[in-house]
């Protein structure tokens, strides 16, 4: 009991609270709390007590608690009219001045609050799912280094099976067809998906039990655009939908919003498993060999990632192929980098965040640097409202409130700015962001910390060149705080020329790799090359179609505008990972499998493309034996450890015993995006291919061509208008997230060096004024206007070589990091330091010789007359 | 006829009207007592702020204590119209409650 009289609450609360509180109620509010403090001590110990005390003092405070003596300038109606007034008379006297000062800072802002709306938006993906960390994609990891995110069909249902951890599993596997109903044809993407689909994620039900409507066979999820491009306005709800190809029909039975821009997973359609083929069944022969699954778990929170892939080796060991049980594990994807990991843009977006604070970091430094350079100007308003009896509060609070006019002008402007901008950088950049209500938490957040920065920075600026000024001094017209806030401004221009050399090298870079990737030799030739969809879902008569199309495809052979044709079942840039396990017949070495992503083509693929062969021949449809022949990639010729053709005999997994002989070899060529490697490829030929048609037009011939193609497509009898797409262009599409990253990032570092220049620009064209009459005494005594130049500039000079040299290392560190991503990158030239140094170092240079070439150049009469 | 109050308001006016000491302490404990709330003191100042400023109650200094580091209470009383209002208030429930039919209350 003794020792609790000795407690006391925390000092700096309750000294805050005497400081604060109107002496009408500091008795009352004091005491109370006290009391309170004291008995609560006693009931709850000194550390809960002391925490309270500290949220009551603050709870205490409110507008008519406050002690109005220490908010004199406030009441002062009357001075606050003059403050404005000569706010005003300040602004419109040095217009251009303030002009770049508003206009930086707005700038400054909207790219700010662009670049904070993509960042979150990119990072808002897929967080719509509630238990998003607690969901995994499954892929297989190997021991020769990599890994896949495909797994096969059987293995993600007999691991919900067997592994109490694993609370719901859904494999997801998309396919299309035209689904119909009252002769209304549409072509819809279905996916077949495990009732666990309904625990793992959640994509808000608009009618009907996405879980029930997953668990029985016949029955059909639709997305509200597809319920809409089916039955219009209806209501879908019990409807039968038949799906042409299929010739198979289900009964809808639920309907849920489309999935989000946001959301990695899209679909069109849910289909339950139960309804799927045959050969999807996990009993298939095959299906443990076959890998081209998507399959997704969602894991008891109570377990790690790490725990259960521990605990799966022993499933690996227990239901894996031979050949796999050693070298393969189930690897666990975290849902909450999926995003990131197919696109690859993690330190994009990173960079983009750095980018968007950097320009706020600049703006603020103009801002305060402009703050206190209109500050000392005034230092002989300054000295006479001194003189007058204002307080030094009363003058702060005066500069304090106007730059904070300033501040929430430009913010306004800045707001508006974007607000317009948006629907531009969302068509312009395929964004889909917006400052909607649901926003404005996350953007309070964001102004808050906005605000506190610049006004932070301005009140130190402001109180750094007030303490500095006295008003005998100031009256006199003596500048005694010059040289003090010069020392700070000199730091703030060196962090601005650093920062925008980083931002430009680090867009060099960027758009660099994004560059070497496009101008990559494929080894493949996309020019001139269509891809046409001949899915025979496409068309009303399938069987009729499929028996033309060999006709057509000879047709189009004879024409002079078509130099060659293909079908396939798919094409660079548009594969879909699907490889399966090989066995070489050697002698000797029976045991080992290799794994080969497999394509399946027909007859003159490679001739259509361009592809060289390195060895042997291409397949011929005269050739009766081709049907098991195959042709390899060389990477998958070096895997296999082979350099000939002599009698080179491969087995499929889970193909039976058929022998499938290698009877050619081409050269590597790209098929996916260069972020990887090449990967070992197998081609198989069959004749019955025709999912797609390749099409190679002779060089200037192309619309002709294409004239045709449509002729023929229209005899075809499809559901469709004609379709094409040229494979070169299919294949730079994979990096057009990498390439509008680096769109926005140069545009926005254009814009933080525009900035800091027209920062660097306010703050020469401030102090040489200042200098003015020192320039005017230099020239009667006779300097030429060069060496003024020159003794004007060496420090802004200086202070850009030191900037650029900060630079160098944040640059160097910063793009390795960024590279280490791409198999296939650039390596970092000092062509880049160079270049984008040189930038940053002529603007300023520009910047510096105009404002001091026009100084060096005027009348020295002129200033040496003006009497301050 | 009267000011309108809220809930909070009518518990403290209520708490006002029965209890000896009336400040913010007391006021707050008692309510905590009362409801099972927690209630902070400001929040309790603020109310009888506001009532005081409605004329239902009416204030004094009172004696101090080394408990409060010497400073004062402030001692609130109820008003003549303070007393009327929470008159009127019970009235008013009261009437409210006789009209709920019989069936409906035995039912929750």
């Amino acid at each position: 009991m003794k020792k609790e009289k000795h407690i006391k609450p925390p000092k700096w609360a309750d000294d805050f609270l005497t400081w604060i509180c109107a002496p009408r109620y500091i008795d009352e509010i004091q005491g109370d709390l006290y009391e309170g403090f004291h008995r609560r001590c006693a009931k709850r110990g000194p550390h809960r007590a002391r925490v309270l005390f500290v949220m009551e003092v603050f709870r205490s405070i409110s507008f008519e608690t406050i002690d109005r003596s220490l908010i004199p300038s406030f009441t002062s109606k009357l001075m606050l009219g003059n403050y404005l007034k000569s706010g005003w008379r300040n602004f419109v006297k040095y217009k251009s001045y303030s002009l770049i000062n508003l206009f930086g800072l707005s700038l400054g802002f909207c790219s700010a609050l662009l670049l904070y709306l993509i960042v979150r938006y990119e990072n808002s993906f897929d967080d719509f799912h509630k238990n998003r960390a607690q969901v995994y994609r499954v892929g297989n990891k190997f021991s020769s280094g990599g890994y896949d995110d495909r797994v096969v069909v059987p293995q993600v249902p007999l691991m919900d099976q067997e592994y109490v951890d694993i609370v719901a599993s859904s494999r997801f596997f998309p396919q299309s067809d035209i689904m119909s109903i009252d002769q209304k044809f549409v072509r819809t993407g279905y996916t077949f998906v495990d009732p666990g689909f309904a625990d793992i994620f959640d994509f808000k039900v608009i009618h009907g039990d996405i879980k029930r409507a997953l668990s029985a066979p016949g029955q059909i999820v639709l997305t509200e655009k597809a319920a809409a491009g089916l039955f219009g306005d209806g209501n879908p709800m019990g409807k039968t939908v038949s799906l042409i190809n299929e010739k198979s029909q289900y009964v809808v039975a639920a309907v849920v919003i489309d999935p989000p821009s946001n959301s990695t997973i899209q679909f069109e359609a849910l289909v339950p498993w139960s309804s799927a083929p045959k050969w999807l069944e996990i009993d298939q022969v095959g299906n443990w060999y076959n890998t081209f699954m998507e399959a997704y778990v969602l894991i008891d929170p109570r377990t790690s990632k790490d725990d259960l892939e521990i605990k799966l080796v022993e499933f690996v060991n227990a239901h894996f192929l031979e050949d796999r049980k050693a070298s393969w594990r189930v690897l666990l994807l975290p849902m909450e980098d999926e995003h990131f990991r197919l696109t690859g843009n993690k330190q994009t977006i990173a960079i983009l965040a750095i980018m968007g604070s950097a320009i706020l970091l600049i703006s603020c430094i103009n801002f305060a640097n402009l703050s206190i350079a209109q500050t000392l100007r005034r230092t002989r308003e300054i000295g006479v409202r001194r003189v007058l009896g204002s307080l030094k509060q009363q003058v702060a609070v005066q500069f304090v409130s106007e730059s904070a006019i300033a501040f929430a002008l430009s913010l306004f402007l800045g707001f508006s700015m974007a607000y317009f901008a948006i629907p531009f950088v969302n068509t312009f950049y395929d964004f889909n962001i917006s400052i909607g209500l649901s926003s404005v938490k996350s953007l309070l957040f964001f102004l808050g910390g906005a605000c506190l920065l610049l006004i932070l920075c301005s009140t130190f600026g402001t109180a750094t060149a007030l303490t500095n000024v006295k008003p005998v001094n100031a009256l006199k017209g003596i500048f005694g705080g010059a040289g003090r806030g010069e020392s700070l401004r000199r730091v703030l221009l060196t962090v601005q020329i650093t920062t925008s050399v980083i931002l430009l090298a680090g867009t060099i870079v960027v758009w660099q790799q994004t560059d070497y990737m496009k101008s990559q030799d494929l080894k493949f030739s996309g020019s001139n090359v269509v891809i046409v969809d001949m899915w025979s879902e496409l068309f009303r008569d399938s069987e009729k179609a499929r028996q033309r199309l060999s006709t057509i495809r000879d047709e189009l052979k004879r024409e002079s505008a078509i130099k060659s044709v293909s079908f396939t079942s798919s094409s660079p840039g548009e594969y879909n990972e699907n490889y399966n396990g090989f066995q070489p017949v050697d002698v000797g070495s029976s045991d080992k499998w290799v794994s080969l992503r497999q394509l399946s083509i027909g007859e003159g693929y490679f001739e259509t493309m361009r592809i060289p062969l390195a060895m042997g021949r291409d397949f011929s449809e005269d050739i009766q034996s081709d049907s098991t022949a195959v042709i390899l990639n060389e990477t998958a010729m070096r895997e296999l450890g082979w350099n000939d053709l002599n009698n080179r005999v491969l087995l499929e997994g889970g193909g039976g015993n058929v022998r499938l002989h290698v009877i050619g070899v081409v050269k590597d060529y790209f098929y996916q995006s260069l972020k990887q490697p090449i990967q070992p490829l197998i081609h198989t030929y069959s004749p019955e291919v025709k999912q797609r048609l390749a099409v190679q037009f002779r060089p200037g011939q192309v619309q002709d061509g294409l004239k045709i193609l449509e002729k023929k497509w229209q005899q075809l009898d499809a559901f469709e208008a004609f379709n094409y797409r040229f494979v070169d262009k299919t294949f730079e599409s994979l990096y057009k997230e990498q390439e509008r990253l680096g769109a926005a990032s140069s545009l926005f570092s254009a814009v933080a060096i525009v900035i800091a220049c027209l920062g660097l620009l306010s703050i020469m064209a401030y102090s040489i004024r200042l200098r003015r009459k020192e320039v005017g005494i230099r020239k009667v005594l006779g300097a030429t206007v060069r060496s003024v130049m020159f003794s004007l500039s060496r420090q802004y000079v200086l202070i850009a070589v030191i900037g650029f040299l900060l630079a160098c290392p944040i640059v160097y560190f910063l793009m390795t990091a960024f590279l280490h991503d791409f198999a296939y990158r650039i390596t970092l030239s000092p062509f880049v330091f160079i270049i984008s140094g040189v930038v940053v170092f002529m603007l300023s240079f520009m910047v510096v010789c105009a404002i001091a070439g026009q100084a060096a150049s005027e009348n020295p009469v002129q200033a040496l007359k003006e009497d301050s | 006829m009267n000011a309108r109050i809220g809930n909070l308001e009518e518990s403290v006016l209520l708490i006002a009207l029965y209890l000896d000491e009336v400040y913010g302490v007391s006021v707050g404990e008692e309510y905590t007592l009362q409801t099972g709330q927690d209630i902070s003191i400001p929040a309790i100042h603020t109310v009888l702020r506001r009532l005081e400023e409605k004329g239902l109650l009416k204030s004094k200094m009172g004696e101090s204590s080394p408990e409060r580091g010497g400073r004062s209470k402030r001692l609130y009383d109820a008003t003549p119209y303070g007393l009327q209002v929470a008159r009127a208030m019970k009235k008013e429930r009261i009437t409210m409650w006789s009209k709920i039919p019989a069936l409906k209350v035995t039912q929750s």
